[in-house]
């Protein structure tokens, strides 16, 4: 009962804190390095080059939202903690130090290479593949290209923590919104290792076709539902920055910069961008794996509803790379319903705490939302619907 | 744009570029460390540990490729507004840099009994599909913990485990719930990466449990025994020698 309440006040919590996220007006802007204002003036520089919009550093006058939000979650934490927990208790979560510096490295360390990865596969992009190349195997009609994004997603083998970057550059060179959207949340559940390892687990079976299946379903239509969205709606203004020939424009190479190593420096930029979502989402996957028993969240429940969200729910808290989430996945097959274990393979790996933040380096903040919550409805709907109407 | 400010703004940027190759060798330095002296396996599957070396000469890669990007006046026309991180902030590298500082400062150390508490309520059985791949057994060699629970779970009937030999090692876990002479000899099995965890153990019987330290590493031999709890039949350790041991390089099982 207690435990419930305690759910319940941390959910509450937890809700309000997305709240702030959603609502205040400065962007969930992480390295306050980009915060800049446009003035609209124009003038040529001294080297003849005209800029249209004149950016210029902002007084860093209030400290970054961020860490007041994250100052906030760990009150919010601790108030509940304190109030049901004698002292010694509270000791006893200080001396947890040491487990949450352990499971921030492990999630760090796991995603490193893959995330290296991405923002390699990237920087190549960045430098070989030029806008008229990839428009030309872009299909003109939306609809269209939202299916051969999801497609993509069967053959590339990028996780999650490699397809943000790789979908960055590929924005950047002109990729339509609602194709990438499709692709972004296809790839990382169903590439081809990620289909590999759910073999292992589950071999063909239910689960296994029901993974591609609903991956497929709901990233085509998340991506679908981007069709009709603008994208300065969508964009966060720092993707937008087109007026800038470095941003959109291959880079040049030049005698002392052959394009091998323009590619690894932009490779090495986009790395050190997405390091700070990683980190951020690491170190908040880890706070809460040592302060919030996993059985709160198993202790939802088993029934063909309650089973789907808490196994949801986990996905999204625990973070696993999508790499090898079938096997975790193994360890719920006895106590919760194929619906359940399918939401977790499908949901899980293309939104949890780290991927939502590195969503957040593209896109604006509400829009994060509502692709978080777009595609867990539709995991639910789907999934309930197998639970109460399939009985797989 | 004056030459004062022009001449801050390069030595600015050198600046960022400098430390931004500083903080990607000091990330592959830690990697490949942790690969080195086998420290990685605190954190990750020995399935992906190897990753970490390729990953470390990535980054100096990228380091030299840091190093090598001219200034902004060398680089002449068009990159004068866009630069990712034109505007250098310190404390963002910083963030990045966050693993490495953690990573040294404080000092390494497999999950133990104190994640158990944060954990508390998992079962102490295996969940039923994770498994002992039983490549020690098939061997000729022993079980640990995680395989004597996969063959509880296989088998229709306990008793015929009664008076067979354990010898397995794993930390101390007690509880409140423990009696004082009971704790329990117990392994965290690692999927991907620690965050994955999941607490396992076996329950021994030993007259000075309530003497161990929790988190001590043991090694438990003795009989296994049955006993009844709530009704349902559970096998115990009833341990004849208990060593302390240090903490193994590999302290995680693997399903």
């Amino acid at each position: 009962m207690i435990k419930m309440t305690l759910f319940k006040f941390v959910m509450a919590n937890i809700l309000s804190l997305t709240n702030l996220f959603v609502n205040s007006e400065m962007p969930l802007d992480l390295t306050d390095s980009r915060e800049r204002t446009i003035t609209g003036r124009e003038y040529p520089r001294k080297d003849g080059y005209l800029l249209s919009i004149d950016v210029v550093p902002r007084k860093r006058s209030r400290p970054p939202r961020l860490w007041l939000a994250l100052g906030l979650l760990v009150l919010a934490l601790a108030a509940p903690l304190s109030g049901i927990l004698p002292p010694s208790q509270i000791v006893a979560a200080v001396l947890r130090f040491p487990t949450f510096v352990t499971i921030f490295l492990g999630i760090f360390l796991e995603a490193v290479p893959f995330l290296l990865a991405g923002s390699v596969a990237s920087g190549f992009i960045s430098v070989y593949l030029d806008e008229e190349t990839l428009a030309r195997f872009v299909p003109r009609q939306a609809i269209l290209a939202t299916f051969i994004g999801a497609t993509m997603g069967l053959l590339f083998p990028v996780c999650e923590c490699g397809v943000v970057p790789l979908t960055r550059s590929l924005y950047r060179k002109g990729l339509p919104l609602s194709m990438g959207i499709s692709f972004m949340l296809a790839a990382p559940a169903i590439n081809p290792i990620v289909l590999i390892g759910t073999y292992t687990a589950f071999g063909w079976g239910a689960v296994f076709w029901g993974r591609i299946g609903l991956s497929f379903l709901i990233a085509t239509a998340v991506g679908l539902t981007f069709t009709l969205a603008r994208p300065a709606d969508v964009f966060n203004p720092q993707m937008l920055e087109t007026h800038c020939a470095c941003h959109a424009a291959t880079p040049r190479a030049t005698e002392r910069m052959p394009r091998f190593w323009l590619a690894m420096v932009a490779a090495g930029d986009e790395f050190i961008d997405m390091s700070h979502y990683l980190v951020i989402g690491a170190l908040l996957t880890a706070l809460i794996q040592t302060l919030i028993p996993q059985t709160v969240l198993l202790g939802i429940g088993q029934g063909p509803l309650t089973s789907v969200v808490a196994l949801s729910a986990l996905a999204f808290l625990l973070s696993v790379c999508s790499t090898v989430d079938a096997f975790v996945a193994l360890a719920f097959v006895n106590t919760f319903t194929t619906g359940a274990i399918l939401a977790f393979l499908v949901f899980g790996p293309m939104v949890d705490i780290k991927s939502a933040l590195m969503y957040a380096s593209m896109f604006k903040r509400h829009v994060v939302l509502y692709l978080i919550l777009l595609t867990f409805l539709m995991t639910l709907l789907t999934t309930l619907y197998i639970n109460l109407n399939l009985g797989w | 744009m004056n030459e004062d400010t022009r001449i801050d703004e390069q030595l600015k940027e050198s600046l960022q570029d400098a430390s931004k190759a500083l903080v990607v060798v000091a990330l592959g330095v830690f990697l490949i460390l942790l690969a080195y002296n086998g420290q990685v396996l605190f954190y990750i599957n020995r399935r992906t540990a190897w990753l970490m070396v390729p990953a470390g000469m990535l980054l100096f890669v990228i380091a030299e490729a840091f190093r090598r990007r001219p200034s902004k006046e060398e680089r002449d026309t068009d990159c004068h507004c866009g630069q990712e991180d034109h505007h250098f902030a310190p404390l963002s590298l910083l963030l990045v840099a966050l693993p490495v500082i953690l990573g040294f400062l404080v000092p390494p150390a497999p999950l133990g009994a104190l994640a158990m508490s944060a954990r508390e309520g998992v079962s102490f059985t295996a969940p039923a599909a994770i498994s002992g791949d039983g490549a020690n057994v098939a061997q000729g060699g022993e079980r640990n913990v995680l395989e004597w629970i996969t063959a509880f779970q296989n088998s229709s009937d306990l008793s015929s485990f009664a008076g067979k030999e354990a010898h397995v090692t794993g930390f101390v876990f007690r509880d409140a719930a423990h009696a004082a002479d009971r704790f329990m000899v117990s392994r965290f099995i690692i999927t991907c990466c620690v965050a994955d965890a999941i607490p396992v153990g076996l329950p021994v019987r030993w007259p000075d449990a309530a003497a161990l330290a929790a988190d001590q590493w043991v090694e438990v031999s003795g009989p296994l025994a049955l006993e009844e709890v709530a009704g349902e039949t559970v096998p115990y350790i009833d341990a004849t020698t208990i060593t302390a041991i240090a903490a193994p390089n590999q302290p995680y099982l693997y399903p």
